[in-house]
C-alpha cells in the first residue's frame, strides 16, 4: 500500500532573502518536485520558512533529508509528519507566498501567536494545522502562482475490504449526544452498546473467546452503523473499538468503512474510540495499523485517557484526532485542584499537536461549568443528555 | 544494620543540577560506581536479587557520608527503588540517621523515584513515601514522561520535583510532538507547585528551548559530567 504523507516543516533563514533567490529556489524545487510527485506549498516571512511536503512516505522523507542538510537556513524543526487521505495541494509543485504580518495577524486561531512577534521557528503542530487549514480554505492560494503537477493517479489509495464472517449478535444500540459548546452544535452521537432489550452491556456479554470477540465486535459496529443512519444522523458517528488482539485491528477497522460505505456515512465521519487499557498487544505495531488507514478520513479517539497506561507518549506515537479524558479525571473536576491542574496540561500539549480534547462523563452543573469555562469544547454526559435507547436525543440543556 | 561483605566494591561519581536564574548549583546527585569508576550496570549485576533493596539502602548511606567528606554545601539527591520502601523497614530510618551523624541536614536530602516504579502501586507509595516527608525529605519523581504514566501520576501523588526524562529532552529544540508534551507538563507543574528539572541536557539548544520555556533547573553534560568522587563545578551559558 503507498502512503501518502504530509510533512511540515518550519526553518530561519541563514540571513533574509531576496526576491530574486527565493525566486530560484523555487524554480528549482518546482522541476525536481514534479519529477518526484511532490506537491505543497512554502511560506516566506521576515527570514523564517513554514513548508508544507505532500507526496508518498519514502520519496518525502528523502526530500527532507535533503532539505535537512541546505545550509541556507537553520533550526530545522519538524512540526508534524503523517499520512494523509489527499493532497490539500495536489495541483502544485510548490505554491508560494510571501506573508506579510498584517495577513498572518488575520489568521483566525494564529492572531494571538504571530502578534506577540512570534515567527515560523516557533510554531507548533496545532498552530501548523490551522495555518494549512487557512491556505485549504483558500486564503492565500490566490495569491500563489503555480504550475500543474504531474498526474498524481499513481498513488490514489484504494482499500482492500476484508469480509468478515458475520454472526448476529442479539444486541441494539443506545445513542448519546456530544455536543459542541462553542458553537452550540451536536457534533456527534456516540453508539453505546446494550442488549435488545436495552439491558447494560455486561449483563449481555456473554463468554466470548477472543477470536470469536473480533467478529462479535467488528459485528457490533456494523450494526450501530446501520442504525445511526437509520436513525437519521446527520453528524458524527463515534463507535467504540475493542481489539483484544492487535492483529484483529486491521480487519475490524476495514469492516467498519466498508459498513459506513453501504450506509452512505462518509469514513471522515466515522470516529473510532480505543480504549488503549485493553489492547493486548506492542503498541508499535498497533500505532503501524491505524497508520495505514488515516489515510482513508477515518478518525481515532483514545478512550479514558489520563488513566492507567494512556501516556503523553501515547499521543506522540498514535497521533489521534481527539482523546476523551477519563471519567476520574472529569468527577469533581471544579473542586479538585490537581485534577485541573492535570486536564490543563493536557490541553497545552493536545493543542500544540493539533487533537481535539473532549470530556466524557459529566454528571454536575460544576463540572459542565468548569470545562466550559477553560474551553474544552467537546462535552458528552448524563447532565446534557443521557442515552436513549434507539434514538438520537436532543440535548436536555439550551446550546448557545 | 546492613551487612556490607557481600556487595561489591563500589563508589559514587556527583553530577551537579545548577539552577539558571541565580546561576548556582542546588543539588549533587550521587550516581553509584565501581571503585574504580566502572558504570552503574556492572555494579548492579554483581548483586544478587534477593539483596537488591539492602544494596540499595546501603548505597544511600554511603553517598550521604561521602558528600559530606568532601564538602557538600548544597542539596544532595540520592535514588531509591521504591519497592526498597516496602521490604526494608530500615530504608527510611537509616538513610535519616546517617544524614544526622555527618551533620547533613534532612531538609537538603531529595530521594529521586523513578515513574515507572510508583504506578504499580501509587497508594502504597504515597503512604510510605509520606514517611520521608514528615521528616523533611523532599521527593522527585525520576525519568517524568519516559514511563507508561504521566501527568495523572500527580492527581494521586505530588512530589517536590519532577525531572523530564532525557528521552524528551534529547533534540526537543526540533522535535514537534516532544515540544507539545513539555509544554503539557511544564503546565501542569506550575499549576501544582512542582518544579521542574531538565535532566541529560547535552546540547545548547536543547537547553535553549528549554530555557525560553521557563525551565530553570537543569542537570545534563551541557553543565557538568558526573565526576567521579568530587563534587565538580558546572558551566553557566548565560554568564
Amino acid at each position: 500500500m503507498v502512503t501518502l504523507i504530509h510533512l511540515i516543516y518550519c526553518s530561519a533563514a541563514v540571513q533574509p532573502m531576496q526576491e530574486s533567490e527565493l525566486r530560484e529556489l523555487l524554480v528549482k524545487a518546482r522541476a525536481k518536485n514534479a519529477r518526484l510527485g511532490i506537491t505543497g506549498m512554502l511560506l516566506y516571512e521576515n527570514g523564517s520558512f513554514f513548508q508544507v511536503l505532500e507526496g508518498t512516505a519514502v520519496v518525502v522523507d528523502r526530500l527532507f533529508d535533503e532539505i535537512s542538510q541546505d545550509v541556507r537556513h537553520t533550526k530545522v524543526s519538524t512540526i508534524i509528519r503523517e499520512p494523509i487521505a489527499k493532497r490539500a495541494f495536489g495541483e502544485w509543485t510548490m505554491g508560494y507566498s510571501s506573508v506579510s504580518q498584517q495577513e498572518l495577524d488575520e489568521l483566525i486561531g494564529l492572531n494571538d501567536f504571530f502578534s506577540k512577534g512570534s515567527s515560523f521557528t516557533e510554531i507548533t503542530p496545532g498552530r501548523a494545522k490551522k495555518l494549512l487549514a487557512a491556505f485549504r480554505e483558500g486564503r492565500w492560494r490566490t495569491k500563489v502562482k503555480y504550475t500543474l503537477s504531474p498526474d498524481l493517479g499513481a498513488d490514489a489509495k484504494k482499500l482492500v475490504m476484508q469480509p468478515a464472517t458475520m454472526m448476529t449478535p442479539k444486541v441494539s444500540f443506545s445513542f448519546q449526544p456530544v455536543i459542541n459548546v462553542a458553537n452550540g452544535t451536536v457534533k456527534a452521537y456516540e453508539a453505546i452498546l446494550c442488549g435488545q432489550h436495552n439491558e447494560a452491556f455486561p449483563d449481555i456479554l456473554p463468554q466470548i473467546g477472543d477470536i470469536e470477540w473480533s467478529y462479535f465486535d467488528t459485528n457490533c459496529r456494523a450494526i450501530a452503523i446501520s442504525m445511526a443512519a437509520k436513525l437519521g444522523l446527520s453528524c458524527d458517528l463515534h463507535l467504540s473499538f475493542i481489539a483484544r488482539r492487535v492483529e484483529d485491528a486491521q480487519a475490524a477497522i476495514s469492516a467498519s468503512l466498508e459498513a459506513a460505505e453501504k450506509n452512505g456515512i462518509e469514513p471522515s465521519r466515522i470516529v473510532l474510540q480505543i480504549d488503549q487499557d485493553k489492547l493486548i498487544g506492542e503498541r508499535e505495531q498497533f500505532a503501524k495499523i491505524i497508520e495505514e488507514y488515516r489515510g482513508s478520513g477515518l478518525r481515532i479517539s483514545i478512550d479514558h485517557f489520563g488513566s492507567g497506561l494512556a501516556s503523553l507518549n501515547l499521543l506522540a506515537l498514535l497521533r489521534p484526532e481527539m482523546i476523551s479524558l477519563d471519567a476520574q479525571l472529569v468527577q469533581d473536576i471544579d473542586k479538585n485542584g490537581p485534577r485541573q491542574a492535570i486536564v490543563l496540561g493536557l490541553k497545552q500539549t493536545c493543542t500544540d499537536l493539533g487533537i481535539d480534547m473532549m470530556a466524557k462523563n459529566i454528571e454536575t452543573l460544576g463540572e459542565f461549568k468548569w470545562f466550559v469555562d477553560e474551553e474544552v469544547e467537546l462535552l458528552q454526559g448524563n447532565y446534557i443528555a443521557s442515552p436513549a435507547f434507539e434514538q438520537l436525543p436532543s440535548p436536555n440543556i439550551p446550546l448557545a | 544494620m546492613v551487612s556490607e561483605a557481600i556487595f561489591p566494591d563500589f563508589s559514587f561519581a556527583f553530577q551537579p543540577i545548577v539552577n539558571i536564574a541565580t546561576g548556582s548549583i542546588i543539588s549533587f546527585e550521587a550516581l553509584v560506581r565501581g571503585y574504580r569508576n566502572d558504570p552503574a550496570s556492572q555494579i548492579f549485576q554483581q548483586v544478587e536479587q534477593v539483596n537488591l533493596y539492602q544494596f540499595d539502602e546501603l548505597l544511600r548511606l554511603k553517598a550521604i557520608s561521602l558528600a559530606a567528606k568532601l564538602g557538600l554545601g548544597c542539596h544532595l539527591n540520592l535514588n531509591l527503588f521504591s519497592k526498597a520502601l516496602l521490604a526494608s523497614q530500615t530504608a527510611i530510618s537509616s538513610t535519616l540517621a546517617m544524614a544526622d551523624s555527618v551533620g547533613i541536614s534532612r531538609e537538603s536530602i531529595t530521594i529521586e523515584v523513578t515513574e515507572s516504579e510508583i504506578i504499580d502501586d501509587i497508594d502504597e507509595f504515597a503512604e510510605s513515601i509520606n514517611q520521608y516527608r514528615s521528616a523533611g525529605i523532599g521527593i522527585a519523581i525520576d525519568d517524568f514522561g519516559a514511563g507508561y504514566s504521566g501527568l495523572n501520576l500527580l492527581a494521586d501523588f505530588q512530589p517536590d520535583s519532577i525531572k523530564i526524562d532525557m528521552s524528551l529532552i534529547r533534540c526537543i529544540d526540533s522535535r514537534g510532538p516532544r515540544q507539545a508534551i513539555v509544554r503539557g507538563i511544564i503546565r501542569t507543574c506550575r499549576d501544582l507547585g512542582i518544579d521542574i528539572i531538565a535532566e541529560g541536557v547535552e546540547t545548547k539548544k536543547e537547553y535553549l528551548w528549554c530555557y525560553e520555556e521557563g525551565i530553570e533547573l537543569f542537570q545534563g553534560y551541557f553543565f557538568a559530567k558526573p565526576a567521579f568522587e568530587r563534587l565538580p563545578v558546572a558551566f553557566y551559558p548565560n554568564d
